[in-house]
């Protein structure tokens, strides 16, 4: 009997030459290998001729985009914070004395107007804004725009182009309160 | 004729319908070692190229194995985002596109092992089978079919489509990988980590479910 | 009897224990509120009866930021779900319509109060919109969704520490 992975190429139709026809040889008295193969060629071929091997993602240019936009975003995210050097000093050593004075006075002018890393450390991350997200959306000629709503105090997304609810839509029962006769809220639409 | 054949005969799609990778497989050679090793030096520009080239298949892939279009979208992304990651780690003399197969087996198993909390409500899942990405949509896809294109492709590939969701993760990647993919058992067993064995065994378990499957489908017209 | 009772306390703290170690992914570590408010211009009432009044705080929030700006909010349902470490969920807000749907999921925690989540928009059985919004605390997400009966829809998603209180959790 041939071993397991010249049987398995044999089922495939992936074996050639010699080794195909000592196997074949041997499956003529193997009607449940025939019928395995045959069974391998048939949905290969149903398989093969319906689903594609290869199919290119919708909004392809976007799909790429996407990707290096995470990877731009991951990379941000680990890369070290890099920190300000006071090296007025080290040039001290290299000038003449009149051009270090003037230096050492505009150094000092500098730090009057420029944070030093002890003075003005970096925002901690929490006050920090939070990176623009990504917006997808699949269905065609729907748009999505964010921004961050300071009078709201929230995030908001706008989104045009969705297909409206049909009117037919009704809120369920489970959806609604106790209290009969809700009031609304009215809201003058003009800030005063 | 059995009713394979008969299927398989009424070729009315091509192998792939759309876009630049759709005659199949690009070929792995000397222009993706080449691109791998400028992306392994952090070229973005050489890694596009190399999504560019490959996407195709792992989409492709992916969308056999999950039901939901948009998530099969997603995740291939993913699938991406993390071999740059992992680049620094692949070694260049090894297979790309085999390697990215193991990246997307391992992209899927996390996706369908954490889809849902156990006991968790079950949404209909008919909701997110509908999903789909149609760019040549107007609108909204559509679902109805004329009775004259009974068995015209789409439909066909939604019968197959529907057919594969019924196996297991592992016997439908296995079928997905041989069948479709046309990948050699040895990358399939490397994908899937485990033997040429289990990939023969899946295979054929596979291979008889869809074809008692398709079989009772296509009787009951 | 007091043995007993030990017995089965450390049986059943064991058993919390154990159940807690085995799969960290559905620790709960956060809750999400979706609410859907219907804004109108109009006439109110097209909404129909089984609507409920919008708190005058939330009203004045929405009308501050203009694109959000009607002048009657009503509220159409909400729902209250766990945020899962590593799981996805769900939330019905119309429940049991499939109307209007909300997929999330726990990405990163990119600080103490700042947490980026995926989340899905689903109107009508379409996924509408996908974003990995940063999430604070008390700082909704505000979608200015779809029209419906003469005014729009906004959906408001908005995570709070601690799990949901006295929910069946699904």
């Amino acid at each position: 009997m041939p071993d397991e992975e010249m049987l398995a190429l044999w089922v495939e139709d992936e074996l050639t030459g010699e080794s195909a026809a000592t196997v074949n040889a041997w499956a003529v008295a193997q009607p449940e290998w025939l019928a395995r193969r045959e069974q391998a060629r048939q949905i290969k071929g149903l398989l093969r001729a319906h689903l594609p091997a290869a199919e290119e993602p919708p909004y392809a240019d976007f799909f790429n985009s996407r990707i290096s936009r995470e990877i731009g975003r991951e990379a941000v995210s680990v890369e070290p914070a890099t920190s300000v050097k006071v090296t007025a000093s080290f040039w001290r050593f290299f000038l003449p004395a009149t051009a270090v004075a003037g230096m050492a006075l505009c150094f000092w002018a500098g730090t009057r107007v420029v944070p030093t890393p002890s003075s003005s450390p970096l925002p901690p991350v929490a006050n920090a804004p939070a990176p623009m997200p990504v917006l997808y959306t699949p269905e065609q000629g729907v748009t999505a725009a964010f921004f961050n709503s300071s009078p709201a105090h929230a995030e908001v997304i706008v989104l045009d182009g969705v297909a409206a609810i049909p009117d037919s839509f009704e809120v369920p029962e489970t959806a609604s309160v106790e209290e009969p006769a809700p009031a609304t809220a009215v809201i003058d639409p003009l800030p005063r | 004729m059995n009713i394979f054949q008969r299927l398989a005969s009424k070729t009315l799609l091509g192998p792939a319908e759309s876009g630049s990778a759709a005659t199949g497989n690009p070929v792995e050679g000397p222009e993706d070692e080449a691109l791998v090793l400028r992306a392994k030096a952090g070229d973005m520009k050489a890694y596009d190229e190399l999504v560019t080239r490959h996407r195709g298949r792992i989409y492709a892939m992916i969308r056999n194995m999950v039901k939901n279009e948009t998530d099969a979208w997603d995740l291939s992304q993913d699938v991406f985002i993390k071999a740059w990651q992992a680049l620094p780690r692949f070694e260049v003399k090894a297979r790309f596109t085999t390697w990215l197969y193991r990246i997307a087996h391992n992209t899927v198993y996390d996706f369908t092992r954490r889809r849902r909390p156990e006991g968790g409500d079950e949404l209909n899942d008919e909701l997110l089978s509908r999903d789909r990405i149609d760019p040549a949509a107007v609108s909204t896809p559509s679902e109805s079919r004329s009775p004259d294109d009974a068995l015209a492709g789409d439909e066909l590939r939604e019968k197959i489509e529907s057919a594969l969701a019924k196996l297991s993760p592992e016997h439908r990647e296995a079928v997905v990988l041989k069948d479709v993919q046309g990948l050699a058992y040895k990358e399939i067993a490397e994908v899937m980590s485990c033997s040429i064995g289990t990939v023969m065994s899946r295979l054929f378990y596979a291979r008889q479910k869809l074809q008692s499957l398709l079989k009772d489908e296509y009787d009951a017209r | 009897m007091n043995r007993r009772r030990a017995i089965t306390l450390m049986a059943l703290l064991g058993t919390g224990v154990a159940t807690g170690q085995t799969d960290p992914g559905k620790d709960v570590i956060g809750t999400v509120t979706v609410v859907v408010y219907y804004g109108t211009n109009g006439d109110p009432s097209a909404a129909g009866p089984r609507t409920k009044a919008v708190p005058a705080e939330v009203a004045t929030r929405l009308s501050r930021e203009q694109k959000l700006r009607f002048s009657k909010y009503l509220e159409l349902g909400r729902d209250m779900m766990p945020l899962y470490r590593t799981y996805e969920n769900w939330a019905k807000p119309v429940h049991p319509s499939q109307e209007i749907l909300l997929r999330f999921e726990a990405q990163s925690h990119l600080s103490k109060d700042l947490m980026r989540m995926d989340v899905e928009l689903w109107l009508s059985q379409k996924k509408i919109l996908k974003t990995d919004a940063a999430m604070t605390p008390d700082k909704p997400l505000l979608v200015l969704g779809p029209e419906w009966r003469g005014g729009r829809l906004i959906i408001s998603v908005e995570l709070k520490p601690g799990k949901p209180k006295s929910q069946d959790e699904e």
